[in-house]
Parts: structure tokens; C-alpha cells; sequence
């Protein structure tokens, strides 16, 4: 055993400078189909030189094109054959452009990654790569400063009430004083306490704060600003569109086509996490619902957050590609949100606020060019050209 | 003096704290009028409970097979997604847009979208999710593999997916596809020219191009 694994070191250490080249032909190459250690579009190479019985000379024929190879008579032409009909006959590419030396140090490459995995396989585990990383990081941060707010003004409150008590039984007490046994504690509390001047403040206070509150509430009817529902996949925009600043056109195809800037079908999804199967965050767990959807045939139930009355027409297309609006101008940042929130209230002050100051680009586009001699005397916002027309939104 | 001000304080006090009702962003809120807000007639993603296209209640649905959407004539695509049908494809099929430089522009549009988190920039196979270590890379534009690609294969591996990529006929639309195609060539022209002055430049570093006969990639089965 210390023998074999001695042996291995130095093969490893010998091949070390080369296998490093084989790595760049490798990735460069190769890796677009496979990997050492898992299946992709082809077979894991872990083990090659096991199973073609350890002929380099075989394998770089192979590599060199493979067609041939399966169908003509060579030393492993049944194997290679067999590999063909196991992976549904997908022709791998012929590489007549590789020198048989690159091929040769691909392969090291791949005989020392064999070697280092199978080590690691043989090594006891150490510890485990802890479980499910935990701590689903606590509530939103939002309540926290809210709470505080609350707790300042409640105390603020109570020491405005105690003071006010305070006056108001420093003007009472002379009228007590007259009666001749003196009251207790808490028979002058009460007297206080049952007073009109109390009554009154004190359901005064109470009366602006239904109203205020009132008022609020009432505003906030039909706005949904800061609305973060649970959704079904703990998807990260974060990590897609900052990190990977991979397009939002590439998910929301319609966003430049038509109404909707449409929510992505799991075949979109696909498209990366065929191969990419575990998130760096959550594991397998959440990957594990995209591929439960493909293989079910089921779409992911994501759940709206922004929605306009029915009595109002949007369109995206209209925005993004005639407007050449950013996708952040009215979602915010959303390539910094762990969790999509509603970024706008969406309102309809909101929208005519964004009318009123948006100036048009009126050489770009033909149409506008006999509105503008009509119009050019004054700065052309969207208002003067319609934007605030009702039936613009409401039909 | 002192009264108004306690007053004025406890006011002030209970309108901030009125004004923090409701905050909880995973609660929808009020709606006036729900009716208003929400359609008898189903839009786009709506989900119900009391109807549903299809009977496993599905509502992102499927074409109906053999049938063809009004206006998605070009979506139409006789090869098949074979070994065969690719090289067929790759012999006979051309991009029928003229190359003006506003296809280009919008290719090079549509490839920042859809493209170039992967197949990277330059076309290099160097993209943002493969630099990232999270996806292999992919074959150069300029490199052996896909330096003699033809057009018609190219767009058979838009339409079908090749390999780890997937199909992106969803999002594309054959026009799109053939103006990304006009970009991908643009981009791979670009990166043979300079791929050739490096050559030109240091010729000590003989190491040979192989510029003769590539092969491009050979299909794939589904």
C-alpha cells in the first residue's frame, strides 16, 4: 500500500508540468462534454486508462476521430462501439487538429486527476463538509429599525403622559387642599385620573392617532411597495444577474417583445442547471425543484409581486425597447436583491410623475417629426404628446 | 409653555408610531376593490383555482402539436434534430438576412443577451459563469473546433442545443437566431485576425496553428 501510493507521488510529481498544460487543453477542449469525475455529455474519464486497458496509443487513435475509430478495426473498436451505442450515438468531435504529444499530456492530465481522486476516495472523509449550511439568516432586516421606532415612541409616549399627569395634578391639588382630611395617594390618582382636563387630553391623543393612522392605511390601499412574497425556489438574483451578470433579456424574453416581460419556463432554467446541479449556498436542495419540474413536466408556481389593476394597460415592450427604459429604473436594483421585492409603489402619481419629466427622443424616430415643428417651441415631455390622456392606461 | 410643548411631543409621537402598522413584506396589503384589480379573463400567468387550461391544471402549456402560432411561419424547421439533420443543415442551410451593419448591431445585441455569459466577449468560450469556475468552458469561436462551422450548423445548434447547451429556441426567434449568427461570424473573423498578427508577431514561439484541415464538431443525437 505505501509501496503503490509512493509510486503514485512520483508519477504525480513527474507528470506535475505536463499535466498542467494537458489541464489548459483539457478545459479548452474537452470540457465542454466531459469531466473526470462525473457524467456529462460523454462518459467520466476517471479510470480511462483502466478501461482501455492502459494503450495511450489507442486512445490518442480514438481521440483523433473517434468515427473511424468505432467503425473501423482497431485493438478496442468493440469497446469503443459500445460506448457509442451507451450514449445514444453522440459523435464526439474528431480532433485531427491536436498533435498526438497534446493528446499524450491531456491525457496525464486526466491519469493524475484519476489518481488524485481516487486518493481522496481513499482517505477517510474528514469531518464532513457540515450539513445544509443553517442559519436561514434570520427575519428580514426591515423589522429591526421598525421595532426600534416603535419602542422610542411608545417611551416617548408614556414619559409625555406621566409629565402631563404630573401638571395637571400640580393644578388640581390647590381645590383638594381645601378639604380638610388629607386624600390618599390613591384617591388623589384618581381624582386626577377621572378629571375632564385628563379625559380630554388623553382621548384627544387618542383620536389624532386613529386618524393618523387611518389616513396611512388608507394611502397604502392597492400599493404593494416592499411586497416580498415567499417564492417556491430560493432563486437569487443576486448571484444571477450581479454575480454571473448574466442578461435579464436572457430569462424575461418578452421584455422587448410584448406586454409581459414574461416569467422564464423551466426549460430556460435548463439550459445552465442540466449541468450546474449544485448551488454553492443551499445544495442540491433548491437546484433539486428545477430538475423535479423538467423531469415532472410541472411548471415552477413562482408567485407574482408586481401587479397592476386590471383597469390599467402596461406594456413593457413599449418602455424598454421604444423608451430604452433600464429594467432597474422601476424594479431598483434588483441585481443586488437575495430576494425580489416590490422596488416602486407603482401608483398612478408615480407613473404620471415619470410622463411629465421624461423628455422624448424625437430624432430617432420619424413620427415625431411633425410634432416636433408643432411642439418645438417648449421642452417635449411625454404629457404633451398624450401621456397623461386617460384612455392612454384606462380602456 | 411647557404644556404645549408636552403636547406637541406626545402628538408628534403618535403619528410616527400610527405610521408603522404594517410593514411585514411578505403581507400583500389592502385592495380596494379587488374586482378592479384582478380580471375575470385570465392574463398572462394568472393562476386559478375554479378553472384550468389543461387537465393535470396546468397553465404554461404547450403548443398544440401540428399547429402552427399566427405569425411563427419561420419557426418551421424541416431538419431533424439528428447526426443527419445537422450536417444536412450545415450543407444546406443559409442565413437569408442581408449582412447590413444594423443586423450586426442588433446581433451584437441579442448575443449580450443571450450568449455571452458564456461563450464570453470575444467569443472565447471565457464567459462570466465559466470564469466563475461554475460552468466548463466552452470551445472557442477561433479555436479548432469551431473554426470552420458553417452557418447552417450553427443555427441547427441555437434551434436543438449541442452539447451542455441547451436549446434556445424558446428565445430566440429565427431572425434573431441568424442575426446572432452574423455576429458570432463577425466576432470569430475578429479572432482569427488576431490570433494570425499574434503568429505573425513571434514567430520564435513556432508553435504550430494547424490551420489546415479542421474539423468542425460532428452532431449529436438526442
Amino acid at each position: 500500500m505505501k509501496l503503490t501510493m509512493r509510486r503514485y507521488w512520483i508519477v504525480a510529481i513527474l507528470g506535475l508540468v505536463w499535466a498542467q498544460d494537458g489541464k489548459a487543453l483539457f478545459q479548452a477542449n474537452c470540457a465542454s462534454c466531459h469531466a473526470v469525475n462525473r457524467r456529462v455529455v460523454g462518459p467520466a474519464l476517471k479510470g480511462a486508462h483502466e478501461r482501455w486497458g492502459g494503450d495511450e496509443a489507442e486512445m490518442v487513435k480514438f481521440i483523433q476521430n473517434s468515427q473511424a475509430y468505432i467503425n473501423g478495426n482497431f485493438k478496442n473498436s468493440a469497446y469503443a462501439k459500445k460506448l457509442y451505442e451507451e450514449y445514444n450515438k453522440a459523435v464526439m468531435t474528431a480532433f485531427t487538429a491536436l498533435s498526438e504529444a497534446e493528446i499524450k499530456s491531456i491525457l496525464s492530465y486526466i491519469k493524475s486527476e484519476s489518481q488524485a481522486a481516487a486518493s481522496a476516495a481513499a482517505t477517510p472523509a474528514g469531518g464532513g463538509s457540515g450539513g445544509a449550511s443553517a442559519s436561514a439568516e434570520g427575519g428580514s432586516g426591515g423589522t429591526g429599525p421598525i421595532l426600534w421606532i416603535l419602542v422610542i415612541s411608545l417611551g416617548a409616549i408614556s414619559i409625555a403622559l406621566i409629565i402631563s399627569t404630573m401638571a395637571l395634578s400640580r393644578i388640581l391639588r390647590p381645590v383638594e387642599e381645601s378639604a380638610a382630611p388629607k386624600p390618599s395617594t390613591a384617591e388623589r390618582l384618581w381624582s386626577v385620573v377621572s378629571s375632564r382636563k385628563f379625559l380630554g387630553v388623553v382621548s384627544l391623543l387618542v383620536l389624532v392617532w386613529l386618524t393618523s393612522a387611518t389616513v396611512k392605511k388608507a394611502r397604502s390601499i392597492g400599493l404593494h411597495k416592499g411586497y416580498q412574497p415567499v417564492q417556491p425556489i430560493a432563486f437569487s438574483h443576486k448571484t444571477h444577474a450581479g454575480e454571473y451578470k448574466i442578461a435579464c433579456q436572457y430569462c424575461h424574453i418578452g421584455v422587448e417583445k410584448g406586454k409581459s416581460a414574461t416569467i422564464p419556463s423551466t426549460n430556460i432554467c435548463m439550459n445552465c442547471h442540466n449541468y450546474i446541479q449544485e448551488g454553492s449556498k443551499y445544495g442540491t436542495k433548491e437546484i433539486g425543484k428545477i430538475l423535479a419540474s423538467w423531469q415532472e413536466g410541472k411548471p415552477i408556481e413562482w408567485v407574482r409581486i408586481h401587479n397592476l389593476p386590471d383597469f390599467v394597460y402596461f406594456n413593457h415592450a413599449q418602455h424598454v425597447k421604444v423608451g430604452g427604459i433600464a429594467c432597474q429604473t422601476c424594479h431598483g436594483p434588483v441585481q443586488e436583491m437575495e430576494e425580489v421585492y416590490q422596488y416602486s409603489d407603482l401608483s398612478m402619481g408615480w407613473c404620471i410623475n415619470c410622463h411629465r419629466q421624461t423628455k422624448v427622443d424625437l430624432t430617432a424616430n420619424p413620427y415625431y417629426a411633425r410634432l416636433h415643428d408643432q411642439l418645438k417651441e417648449k421642452e417635449v415631455t411625454v404629457e404633451r404628446i398624450g401621456g397623461l390622456e386617460c384612455s392612454k392606461c384606462h380602456y | 409653555m411647557r404644556r404645549t410643548l408636552v403636547f406637541f411631543a406626545a402628538f408628534t409621537a403618535i403619528i410616527a408610531v400610527s405610521g408603522c402598522a404594517a410593514t411585514d413584506p411578505r403581507d400583500t396589503g389592502l385592495e380596494y376593490a379587488p374586482q378592479m384589480y384582478h380580471s375575470i379573463p385570465l392574463d398572462p400567468y394568472s393562476q386559478t383555482d375554479y378553472f384550468a387550461y389543461t387537465k393535470d391544471n396546468k397553465h404554461l402549456i404547450e403548443p398544440v402539436s401540428g399547429t402552427i402560432p399566427r405569425g411563427k411561419v419561420s419557426y418551421i424547421y424541416p431538419y431533424p434534430n439528428t447526426n443527419e439533420g445537422y450536417e444536412q443543415a450545415g450543407k444546406e442551410l443559409k442565413n437569408p438576412l442581408p449582412r447590413t451593419p444594423e443586423n450586426i448591431a442588433e446581433g451584437k445585441k441579442l448575443y449580450e443577451y443571450y450568449c455571452i455569459h458564456c461563450h464570453g466577449e470575444k467569443g472565447n468560450g471565457l464567459g462570466t459563469i465559466v470564469q466563475a469556475g461554475k460552468f466548463p468552458q466552452v470551445p472557442s469561436y477561433y479555436g479548432p473546433q469551431l473554426r470552420e462551422l458553417p452557418e447552417g450548423k450553427m443555427f441547427h445548434s441555437i434551434t436543438y442545443g449541442k452539447n451542455l447547451m441547451g436549446s434556445h429556441a424558446s428565445q430566440l426567434s429565427p431572425e434573431e437566431r441568424w442575426k446572432v449568427i452574423m455576429y458570432v461570424q463577425e466576432l470569430r473573423a475578429k479572432g482569427l485576425m488576431e490570433e494570425a498578427q499574434s503568429a505573425a508577431s513571434d514567430t520564435t514561439q513556432s508553435k504550430a496553428k494547424n490551420t489546415d484541415k479542421n474539423q468542425d464538431k460532428p452532431g449529436k443525437k438526442q
